[in-house]
């Protein structure tokens, strides 16, 4: 069954301009569409822009959505799209970046390994806000919400291949730039 | 290093799930109850408040005071403009893009300064533009980001007799108004009414780098 029965009572409530029933919906689906959003953005003011106008578009929207379709889905792709329309904030990698490096210069750290997978960590999430916004999305469903790639070619609209290859593309943008900064940490230390 | 494994780990460590802030219902719910634009008719800026908002803005210019005259966009038609569920007409790269496509779908000009060419992409981001019909009135209105801020430029269709209308690019704002998180300019100008909504709360700067470049003050 694509419509569990607990949901289409919801929809069917919001439906009929319920307010119990937006609110219900709203309690049920909080967390996912604001994890997306923030997860995202990467930044919580941005997120609740995003998660605003997901709920907006949810509420205005939802009698015309029919029950012979994922309704999970569909949302998704109503975040997906608020994330798009409403971008963040200038992109701060540069910036960034030059912190990063200028921290990693520093002389007078030991257990090498250690500090440095520290520090990548820390940096993890500069380096996926660096990435192409469709590439950064594939990354957020994958990951925040542990979507297959067939789930996450469903809401974006493309085939799971091509899912599978932006993933890839992303992970070896990842290793690439953290590596960078590996090997920069490694040679000022050597 | 990193090795792939290390760095999916890293990946669903960091981008977890989180919980929604508490606040947001709130915020929703006041959304969907009364138009995020709507404002106070009584909060009119102060003179004083309103000479400096616009000496920000755009330097040497004339205000007069608040006049909902026939003229005007008024606040409940600003109101209405909200952006739609069902988002952008228009996704717009550029200024002069979504000009071109206002003028070719609906007749509008939207009017640049002299010596102005569009803003600044590293100040101001197109987000997307839409056409909607207010009082039987035609209105563009372009959204876009300017700092941490989106705002709204509305522009009707010509119509005559105009209040303050001004045939040069000087702004005679027929409107300034405020409530405790949004600002809106209007002012007539080609037979045109222009109108911005600007949540900036501390400075309205951002409003301007549509169209101008740099801002006196």
């Amino acid at each position: 069954m694509v419509l569990q029965d607990t949901e289409r009572e919801l929809i069917d409530r919001c439906r009929r301009g319920d307010p119990d029933g937006f609110r219900s919906l709203f309690e049920k689906y909080k967390d996912m569409v604001y994890s997306v959003a923030l997860r995202y953005s990467g930044d919580p003011a941005i997120a609740q822009d995003i998660a605003q106008d997901t709920f907006l578009k949810l509420f205005s929207t939802v009698g015309s959505f029919r029950g012979d379709s994922n309704f999970d889905s569909w949302l998704y792709r109503l975040v997906v799209n608020s994330c798009f329309d409403l971008k963040r904030k200038t992109r701060r990698l540069t910036p960034l970046l030059d912190e990063v490096l200028s921290v990693l210069r520093t002389p007078d750290l030991s257990a090498l390994d250690e500090v440095l997978r520290s520090e990548l960590s820390t940096h993890v999430r500069a380096v996926v806000d660096s990435l192409a916004p469709d590439q950064r999305m594939v990354i957020v469903l994958r990951y925040t919400q542990g979507l297959s790639y067939d789930e996450i070619a469903a809401i974006l609209g493309c085939a799971p291949g091509t899912i599978a290859s932006r993933l890839n593309r992303a992970h070896k943008v990842l290793a690439r730039r953290l590596s960078r900064l590996a090997h920069t940490r490694r040679n000022n230390n050597a | 290093m990193p090795d792939s494994n290390w760095l999916e780990r890293e990946l669903a460590r960091q981008l977890a799930p989180v919980t929604a802030p508490e606040s947001l219902w709130n915020r929703i719910e006041s959304v969907s109850r009364a138009p995020r634009r709507q404002f106070s008719r009584g909060w009119v800026l102060l003179p004083v408040a309103a000479s400096i908002a616009l000496f920000a803005l755009a330097g040497a210019v004339r205000m007069r005071s608040v006049t909902a005259g026939p003229d005007l966009l008024r606040e409940q038609e600003l109101a209405l403009l909200e952006p739609p569920a069902r988002g952008y007409d228009f996704h717009a790269a550029g200024f002069q893009e979504a000009r071109a496509w206002v003028k070719a779908e609906a007749n509008i000009d939207i009017d640049m300064p002299a010596g102005e060419f569009g803003p600044d992409p590293a100040a101001v981001r197109l987000l997307g533009a839409r056409l909607l019909r207010c009082g039987g009135l035609r209105v563009a209105a372009i959204d876009y980001r300017a700092g941490d801020e989106v705002a709204t430029l509305f522009v009707s269709e010509k119509r005559a007799g105009l209040s303050g209308d001004t045939q040069n690019s000087k702004h005679l704002f027929s409107q300034v108004s405020a409530d405790r998180d949004e600002r809106i300019f209007s002012w007539n100008m080609r037979s045109q009414t222009y109108s911005i909504a600007y949540p900036g709360a501390k400075s309205s700067r951002g409003a301007c780098l549509l169209c101008h470049a740099s801002i006196p003050g």
